[in-house]
């Protein structure tokens, strides 16, 4: 069984909305995805996500960890389908952002 | 004062009427003001705190009843009134590191005041847009005085519009600033509303929040207008048209309308599955 991060219980609110509540989640994910450990992130009971908080939990990760690497280590669930068409957008988005930044 | 470029030109004159004042009494003449859009309490908030910040103070005279009861209504007066129809959304100011708190009122606003006719989905969507521009605002702004913000729903014609307004640096110097990119306001915000972009540098991605929005309110058939500096950007009927104001608003004021009659289900183009969303 993979460990689990319930999101709304390391951030103290269903209200995912802040940069620094979504810096607190990368950190807890950081350490699995340092590890070559598989962790699955819960989104379950969350009733508001931007993508400040989810460029800052997830987004981020590209600049540090390989797009392999996360998709070995990383899993979501929790989320309903405009939430996951969101991540999309936040993911692509940290792919073109990071390749653009290696160019520079 | 409509929302409208002439109702946040007024704002930018006001600004600069004040600006020259310095541990006054001042009082404003309101008695041309036949309306005002409670909405628009959020952006004049910011102008008002901002000469008191200078030690003025300030007071209204020749306050016809009608805006009274709408500012009353919102909360922006003291003086107490009756919001019979739970149509204003109130104003209220919050410190740029208060992203959760300003997600708890309009929840709470939305759920206990005049908005019964949206949709499940479009108010989730509506709730996202806000939580979008106001992380913009946190994000970029760098207003030492926080944001602001007010709604105001209007029944008969089925539309709500929500401000948020800061006093922060604006969309051309926060571009001048961290992308080194030298336009002029109006073009500023084409830049920010425009798909790839984005600001920030560093560690962290970013530049999609307005885009979502703008997504949303093209779809929806509603309204976007955004004040930043002397740049005017208003979306309509997926039409843009752009401006440049004679006077600066002293930072960025985003505003938004949607049709509150919208039973239109928001589909993806696609289902995505979480497996293999990385």
């Amino acid at each position: 069984m993979p460990a689990t991060i319930h999101v709304t219980e390391l951030v103290g609110t269903p209200f995912c909305v802040a940069s620094e509540d979504g810096t607190k989640l990368y950190a807890a994910i950081f350490e699995h995805l340092r590890r070559h450990t598989v962790v699955e992130v819960s989104f379950a009971g969350v009733t508001r996500l931007t993508t400040a908080f989810l460029n800052a939990a997830i987004g981020q990760a590209y600049g540090e960890f390989s797009a392999d690497e996360i998709r070995e280590y990383l899993r979501v669930s929790g989320l309903d389908q405009q939430d996951l068409s969101l991540m999309q957008k936040v993911v692509d988005r940290a792919i073109t952002f990071f390749a653009n930044q290696k160019r520079a | 004062m409509g929302t409208s470029r002439t109702g946040f030109a007024a704002l930018a004159t006001l600004h600069y009427q004040l600006s020259h004042f310095h541990d006054q009494a001042i009082e404003l003449d309101a008695g041309d003001v036949g309306w005002l859009d409670g909405n628009m309490a959020a952006p004049l908030g910011g102008v008002l705190r901002l000469a008191t910040d200078r030690g003025n103070t300030i007071s209204f005279v020749r306050l016809g009843d009608r805006v009274m009861r709408v500012l009353s209504c919102s909360g922006f007066l003291p003086t107490p009134a009756v919001d019979y129809f739970h149509t204003s959304i109130p104003f209220k100011r919050f410190d740029r590191s208060e992203s959760v708190a300003f997600a708890e009122y309009t929840e709470q606003q939305m759920q206990d005041r005049g908005i019964p006719k949206l949709s499940k989905q479009l108010r989730a969507k509506f709730l996202e847009g806000l939580d979008e521009i106001f992380s913009n605002a946190v994000i970029h702004s760098k207003s030492a005085i926080g944001v602001f913000c007010c709604g105001q729903a209007y029944p008969k014609s089925a539309k709500i519009k929500f401000t948020i307004s800061d006093c922060g640096i604006g969309i051309r110097r926060s571009l001048l600033e961290n992308r080194g990119l030298n336009k002029t306001a109006d073009q500023a915000i084409e830049w920010a509303m425009s798909e790839a972009a984005t600001s920030r540098s560093g560690d962290v991605p970013g530049g999609l929040g307005l885009k979502i929005l703008r997504e949303f309110i093209e779809m929806k058939g509603g309204e976007i207008q955004i004040v930043s500096e002397t740049g005017y950007w208003h979306l309509s009927q997926r039409t843009v048209t752009t401006h440049q104001n004679f006077r600066p608003y002293p930072g960025t004021i985003v505003s938004i309308q949607i049709n509150t009659s919208d039973r239109n289900a928001y589909y993806l183009s696609t289902e995505i599955n979480a497996d293999k969303i990385f």
